[in-house]
């Protein structure tokens, strides 16, 4: 069926690209929210990506790989977006954690603001395999594939992504008696 | 599970979380632009012939120093092309067919030619020559293309003498110029569709759409008699226009013929002059016009705006005792141009807050009306960047173009002649 659409499109179909833009805008929004945290930033990444994706339709050489190809032109949009703008961000509100919690809904909860934080300090090509990986949940080889790398910068890229994560949460765990609630400046 | 195992896990989780809830609501936008994007040629990407494997595969060994030359040398080249093709492919962006976009070259008419001119230097070159006498070129909301009119001769500017002119399109480097209607009596008004596919343009009060491609136009019919088309913002779906009779009104019809018209919820014409001069704010959200008022003297118009949804009118807080005449939104509807008439005869531009809320801003000198009251002799419209008016002082028969920055810099000239219109190419900021 998919085949079908983007064979059609390439051949110049833009019904068939309506559709297949349809239904996966919804997926590339998100990704494009996720690596770029900014929703005008992720906006023109995706659209970008989407004009992009129609004008260079008929050079995909195999209509298996659209959603692969779509993916890296969604991704590199999104890191030219974030070079293009590249701004300090503070919008972070740090809420108040008391204590280390252990199990539980609290712990998931602290976990995942600790995430978020350590997230948001990644670069945008971090944030792209990490959310290739564990958002779309590509395998490795075609998080390369679409990535356009080597399977083990891949695989190099997403350790040293999780590395950074781990050791920002680190440091934030043990500053954490100190910052109560405020900005981080 | 071991402690990466939970990390990982709660990452996913957080990310599922955070990404879900979205609803993106830029579809429709996206397929405006991809629909005016042109599609590269299959032949275009080396990808088509060289197989993915072949191409990335890794070299098991080293290659001798006359191959790594030759390799270095291909490199090379390859990089060149990939930064031609990343220039070119910055150049094939397009602007968003409403909203702010970046200032591009300018195009103008005068004594029959159509010319290009340097927004820097003011230097013309020109772009459509020929036999035919050519004015009013308008760049597509894409700013790829130009649409303008063609007559067999200098028309007449007579009021009441019928004028027979052709619609011509062309892209915006003056090629391929090609007619898109047939001669046609009283040509007037015309607006290109969001996505410059399409122009909407009267003919005898009558309303047609024609592919800017060429090809048959359509009659939209049962419009009534009408004028002022323009294609409601932001997608294009509808066609606003005035009804031209005693009892005028703003009324909304499908664009492709497909319905009936509506009327807009709005008040009761004061009188056949209401509804005049109408222009659409970028969003599409606002329609503003001139309303001329009954038995006062002097007879001083005023201009209004109305809420297309609710109905609901503003004026236009201004100097006390002056009229105002004439609106231009600026491309990020924040802003409106029009004329501020004085009763003792003169006009002047004014910039304004479009919501009615003040702020009058005047642009250029006071000039001496055409005749006395409030008839005006000037046309103008904001530059892409909202930044300067496109201002033409003066008649059909002879005008001149100037750009008036809002911010008090100097006043560009631009050419003067018979039938002197001047538009700006909008490009992506």
């Amino acid at each position: 069926m998919q085949r079908d659409l983007v064979e059609r499109a390439r051949q110049g179909d833009h019904d068939a690209f309506a559709e297949l833009a349809g239904a996966a805008i919804s997926r590339l929004d998100s990704a494009a929210w996720l690596i770029l945290r900014d929703s005008e930033q992720a906006k023109d990444a995706v659209q970008n990506a989407l004009v992009r994706a129609w004008r260079d339709l008929p050079t995909l050489r195999d209509p298996d790989r659209f959603d692969a190809w779509l993916h890296r032109l969604v991704v590199r949009a999104c890191i030219d977006e974030a070079r293009r703008l590249r701004r300090h961000r503070v919008d972070v509100e740090l809420t108040e954690i008391h204590a280390p919690a252990v199990g539980g809904v609290e712990s998931s909860i602290a976990d995942r603001d600790q995430i978020e934080r350590g997230f948001l300090r990644l670069e945008p090509e971090q944030r792209a395999v990490i959310v290739l990986h564990h958002y779309l949940d590509l395998p490795l080889p075609a998080v390369a594939a679409t990535l356009g790398i080597p399977l083990g910068t891949a695989k190099s890229r997403l350790h040293y992504a999780l590395v950074r994560m781990r050791s920002a949460l680190d440091a934030d765990a043990q500053m954490q008696p100190d910052l109560v609630e405020g900005r981080p400046s | 599970m071991t402690t990466d195992d939970r990390f990982a896990r709660n990452l996913s989780a957080w990310l599922a979380e955070d990404g879900a809830h979205r609803v993106p609501d830029h579809l429709a936008e996206v397929l405006v632009h991809s629909a005016a994007t042109r599609q590269r040629p299959w032949w275009s990407s080396p990808e088509r012939w060289l197989p993915m494997d072949t191409t990335l595969r890794p070299r098991p060994f080293n290659l001798p120093s006359a191959g790594r030359l030759l390799t270095v040398a291909l490199l090379v080249l390859l990089a060149a092309a990939i930064a031609v093709f990343a220039i070119g492919s910055q150049q094939h962006r397009l602007p968003p067919p409403f909203g702010l976009a970046r200032n591009g070259p300018l195009v103008t008419s005068h004594d029959g030619d159509i010319y290009a001119v340097d927004q820097v230097t003011a230097v013309e070159r020109l772009l459509v020559g020929g036999d035919g006498y050519d004015f009013s070129p308008v760049f597509s909301r894409d700013g790829t293309k130009l649409v303008f009119l063609r007559s067999d001769g200098r028309p007449s500017s007579t009021p009441g003498v019928d004028v027979m002119l052709t619609m011509v399109v062309a892209n915006a480097d003056g090629t391929g110029v090609h007619a898109v209607t047939p001669l046609t009596k009283n040509l007037d008004w015309f607006d290109w569709s969001p996505d410059s596919t399409r122009i909407a343009y009267v003919s005898a009060k009558q309303l047609f759409v024609v592919p800017a491609v060429g090809g048959e136009p359509t009659r939209i019919r049962s419009t009534g008699p009408m004028h002022f088309p323009t294609w409601l913002p932001p997608d294009g779906k509808e066609i606003i226009y005035r009804l031209e009779t005693m009892s005028p009104g703003i009324f909304a019809i499908p664009a492709d013929g497909s319905g009936k018209r509506r009327e807009l919820d709005m008040k009761a014409p004061l009188n056949g002059f209401d509804y005049q001069g109408i222009a659409v704010a970028p969003d599409g959200k606002h329609i503003a016009f001139t309303r001329w008022p009954n038995n006062t003297d002097p007879a001083l118009p005023s201009i209004f705006a109305v809420d297309v949804v609710t109905g609901e009118e503003h004026g236009f807080s201004g100097m006390s005792d002056t009229g105002q005449r004439g609106t231009a939104y600026s491309p990020d509807g924040t802003r409106v141009a029009y004329a501020r008439i004085y009763p003792t005869g003169g006009y002047e531009l004014v910039v304004a807050n479009a919501d009615g809320s003040g702020n009058e801003q005047t642009v250029g000198k006071r000039r001496l009306s055409r005749n006395d009251g409030a008839d005006i002799d000037a046309y103008w419209a904001f530059t892409p960047d909202g930044t300067a008016l496109l201002v033409r002082y003066g008649s059909d028969d002879v005008g001149k173009g100037y750009i008036l920055p809002l911010d008090g810099s100097p006043t560009t000239e631009l050419s003067s002649g018979g039938f002197q219109f001047t538009d700006e190419q909008r490009l992506p900021r």
